[in-house]
């Protein structure tokens, strides 16, 4: 591909989580890149592995029962996984910052706005009390706060949702990352919220030149927000393409699956929505070969013998399918 | 319907119940296991003490006045005469005894005037169940244990009384609490929403689910009705007729001016094991019935 | 048109904001306020709107599970609204609900077949073995196999679990059935199994549903009709195929531009309103929506708008705005 080098780039990553039935292994062998300035999006459905994946960027995988099981996870040329702790908060924040789902909780409810903006300003850079305020007055009002002035005074609760959750992003911006993680940042709020949000974070994006991973289920969302797309099924990737040959030649059978069954609006009402039968796996009891096969229309015998790999299709995607739709 | 095979939850699934969880949990505690081991020993020794399979001869006089620790006298004789060994076994059976019966009633009654009480949060009646707790918890308990005690005149039950009265109280507020929180929950609303009645929803649907909270409580409240027993016994508002650690203690403090401590380390040391064994467990129980962490 | 099997007239529900050192009533919010609605048997109704509409409150102070301020709720020509306790819980025979929730909604210590049982239990249908018969028909109505009755709510997954939820709120026959956000909770995949479900259900048993949900894509599968709320009102009410065509209210225009299409080809003009929907405990005078409103003048700020239809909609629409119609949309 004619990109310049990746920002990230993710080799071969497994994330492994102690449960009491046993080893379950949430990503399994995950490898994509990131370039600067592009959108990626993660998609699957829950306990694909999207949001683990996106965790172990920043290595917030909750340790004990989770652990990094193999891979590399490299960043502008250096190796996450290798630095110690310390040299991993320095990253967090300054170089990559995330948003999360849930805004309410990712808050701390005892503090002011300004308090918690301040703090995060004031731990990567050195300014003054004064200083920071200042800064955290700016940021509220560049990701679209009404009265900043006064909103900055009040606590989390005494926001809605969506205001939360530009604080949120304002808290990431603060120090200026070169990549933003957003897991799932609006799926809390309500469709006309949600539409805000998204909105600004498209051109937040654009303005301070930030490569973005939105981890996301909608489907709708990564074709309005995203260039590239990278399909997630049962920790492993099954399909990269950019967002409009996804969506206008998907691949893989899951996509296909995928894309006929959400419920969409549509011209018409159909009399029976396209479904993908079955559902997921156990991922404790997980199929010899392609893990879709159970649930796939174009399975053959070869699919249930050895996972089939992830090869370049014609149009510049990579697709993991013995029989791909062309 | 379109092909969707949805009725099998994969067959071979492990079947992780929520007790089945628990039960995991605990056996990975070692803590929490040392506790029941010692808890079992004890309840062997109780149950002995209360078939009359050993310590029966507790009160009789077999040796000589503070005689000293022997093969016949384990733990030596107190001040008449009589084996402190056996003394002390059975005083074991009067402690579980009144654990037993005070942490039964009391977290039974508890769970009951506690779930009534938040079911009908915001009403009359949950006002009463407030109004109740607050004055028994206002009321200091070793004044309410003379006051029922003296009111009781020398019924044997009357310490029983008192602890049920006042211990229920703490497992009230609990379960007010969970109950509250648990009838906001979809499934109560579901159960309404079919016709049950109210009672049957209490019963059939919100009690079951705060077992994890009786569990524990059970456990606390029987320590706590043990050591409440010592103390009462000791002032003499506790055992009338029979023997306790608390008569052991009590009796000891005749002996420290002739300088004979048996009575004194016997009692307190087997009490000191057994509320130390049950707060293992008790802690041990919380975590590992604990819904939130069972995840 | 037959006989509505609900109407629900004037439907209010507020709930007291209490304050001060004796907790006096110093508020209202007004969750649901003056609502009317009609459903026909056997047909469905969707509401949508964001969260803090009322819908969902709307939904269960039909069935009561919420009493409402005032108003009238009449199911098959009895007024719900004016049973006693007793007569009340002989009535919840003709309606019932599906939540939202799968996870929170079956009782985490009951088995899936006590629980899809209770119902003929509480209402002492049949023998017990008629019962357990029933209950074995209605787990293969949703789809599920005999041999998961004995098992617990846990080990299924969401969508397992929704069906077992609607197995339940069938067993009893109901006429109608409130249907509160059934499958947001629920995997994409497994949303749409789910919509077929209830619109097969809905073919083949004949029962009404009032689809409660905050997605419009959901609401135009399973809908026939389709009411907007907006905090407390109902801003919009329209058969499903000219709503979607001709949405009239702007609120709903907005609605409908903001949903995410997966379709990069299409760009569309997308309407991204002002603000958060204020809060209902001070709702803004005049039509509730004008702060918001690319189309507000001094007339929506001091006079509410009442839902009417209107000159130039399709047949059926009624929408209460001052000035409703499509042609902002087009010109945006």
């Amino acid at each position: 591909m004619n990109h310049p080098t990746p920002l990230l780039a993710l080799r071969d990553l497994v994330v492994e989580f102690d449960t009491m039935a046993g080893r379950v292994r949430a990503v399994d062998g995950v490898s994509l890149d990131v370039f600067p300035e592009e959108s990626l999006a993660l998609v699957g459905e829950s306990g694909c592995g999207k949001t683990v994946t996106a965790l172990s960027i920043l290595r917030l995988v909750p340790q004990p029962p989770g652990r990094i099981a193999g891979g590399s996870i490299r960043f502008d040329g250096r190796d996450l996984l290798a630095l110690p702790e310390s040299g991993m908060r320095a990253v967090r924040g300054r170089d990559i910052a995330m948003i999360f789902q849930e805004p309410m909780t990712a808050l701390n409810p005892v503090f002011t706005v300004g308090a918690q903006l301040g703090d995060v300003i004031r731990r990567h850079q050195r300014l003054s009390r004064r200083e920071a305020r200042k800064a955290s007055l700016a940021l509220l009002e560049q990701v679209g706060i009404p009265e900043p002035g006064r909103r900055i005074d009040e606590y989390p609760h005494q926001l809605s949702g969506g205001q939360r959750q530009r604080v949120m992003i304002a808290m990431a911006l603060s120090c200026g990352p070169r990549l933003l993680v957003a897991d799932e940042p609006t799926t809390a709020l309500d469709v006309t919220t949600q539409a805000q949000v998204l909105e600004e974070i498209r051109r937040l994006q654009a303005e301070y030149r930030m490569a973005m991973i939105l981890v996301t289920h909608d489907l709708g969302i990564v074709a309005e927000t995203c260039t590239r797309a990278v399909v997630m099924y049962c920790g492993q990737v099954v399909e990269a393409a950019t967002t409009a040959a996804l969506f206008s030649r998907p691949h893989h059978p899951y996509t296909v699956g995928l894309l006929d069954s959400i419920p969409r609006l549509r011209e018409t009402r159909l009399a029976e929505l396209p479904v993908i039968p079955g559902r997921v796996p156990d991922p404790l009891q997980l199929p010899a070969g392609c893990r879709f096969a159970d649930r796939c229309p174009r399975v053959s015998a070869e699919c249930r013998v050895v996972s089939p790999p992830l090869v370049a299709t014609a149009d510049g995607g990579l697709v993991a399918c013995y029989h791909p739709h062309p | 319907m379109n092909a969707a095979q949805p009725g099998l939850p994969a067959a071979t699934a492990p079947r992780a119940s929520l007790w089945r969880t628990a039960l995991y949990k605990l056996r990975r505690d070692r803590a929490g296991l040392l506790g029941l081991a010692v808890v079992v020993l004890y309840l062997v020794a109780a149950v002995g003490a209360w078939c009359g399979w050993w310590a029966g001869d507790w009160a009789l006089i077999t040796g000589t006045k503070w005689g000293p620790v022997s093969a016949q006298h384990w733990f030596g004789t107190n001040i008449i005469g009589q084996d402190i060994f056996q003394r002390a076994i059975y005083s074991t059976g009067t402690a579980f005894q009144v654990g037993l019966v005070v942490a039964v009633l009391a977290v039974g009654m508890g769970a009951v005037i506690g779930a009534v009480g938040g079911f009908f949060a915001a009403t009359w009646i949950d006002e009463i169940v407030l109004w109740l707790m607050g004055v028994l918890d206002a009321i200091p308990f070793y004044l309410m244990v003379a006051a029922i005690a003296f009111a009781l005149a020398d019924n044997p039950y009357a310490m029983h009384v008192a602890m049920v009265s006042t211990f229920w109280t703490t497992t009230g507020r609990l379960v007010r609490g969970e109950v509250i929180k648990l009838r906001g929950l979809e499934f109560v609303e579901a159960a309404r929403a079919i016709g049950v009645p109210p009672v049957a929803i209490i019963f059939r649907h919100i009690l079951p689910n705060t077992f994890h909270i009786l569990l524990v409580q059970l456990t606390l409240c029987f320590v706590d009705a043990i050591k409440a027993e010592v103390v009462l016994s000791f002032l003499g508002l506790g055992v009338k007729d029979g023997m306790s650690w608390g008569l052991m203690i009590s009796e000891s403090t005749l002996e420290f001016l002739a300088g004979h401590f048996n009575n004194l380390i016997v009692a307190s040391a087997l009490l000191f094991g057994l509320v130390f064994a049950f707060n293992m467990l008790a802690d041990a129980l919380q975590d590992a019935l604990d819904p939130k962490q069972v995840a | 048109m037959n006989r509505p099997l609900l109407e629900v007239r004037e439907l209010r529900k507020y709930f007291p904001i209490r304050g001060g050192l004796f907790r006096r009533v110093v508020g209202q919010v007004k969750a649901v306020d003056g609502v009317n609605l009609q459903l026909v048997a056997g047909r469905t109704l969707g509401l949508v709107g964001e969260s803090g509409c009322g819908k969902s409150t709307l939904g269960r102070a039909i069935l009561r599970l919420q009493e409402p301020t005032s108003g009238q709720v009449i199911l098959s020509g009895e007024d719900i609204t004016a049973l006693p306790r007793q007569a009340l819980l002989a009535q919840r025979r003709q309606m019932q609900i599906i939540f939202q929730d799968p996870y929170a909604s079956l009782n985490p210590r009951r088995t899936v077949g006590q629980a899809i049982r209770e119902p003929l239990d509480v209402h002492r249908i049949g023998t017990l073995a008629e019962r357990q018969q029933r209950v074995t028909e209605l787990l293969d109505i949703v789809g599920l196999r005999d041999s998961v009755r004995d098992r617990y709510p846990h080990e299924f997954s969401g969508g397992q679990r929704q069906r077992v939820g609607i197995a339940r709120a069938l067993a009893l026959n109901p006429a109608l059935i409130v249907a509160d956000e059934p499958v947001s909770a629920l995997d994409v995949s497994v949303q749409s199994q789910v919509l077929n479900l209830v619109a097969r259900l809905q073919r083949e048993h004949g029962i009404a549903f009032l689809f409660i949900s905050h997605d419009l894509a959901v609401i135009q599968h399973v809908s026939d009709e389709v009411a907007v709320m907006y905090l407390g009102r109902i801003v919009e009410h329209a058969p499903a195929a000219s709503l979607y065509r001709e949405p009239q209210h702007p609120y709903t225009q907005a609605l409908l531009s903001a949903v995410p299409v997966p379709d990069p080809a299409r760009r569309r003009q997308r309407i991204v309103l002002a603000g958060d929907v204020p809060s209902p405990a001070r709702p803004p005078p005049g039509c509730a929506f004008h702060p918001r409103c690319p189309r507000a003048r001094d007339r929506c700020r001091q006079e509410r708008p009442e839902l009417a239809s209107t000159a130039g909609a399709p047949a059926g629409t009624r929408v209460a705005c001052h000035f409703p119609g499509t042609e902002d949309r087009e010109t945006d």
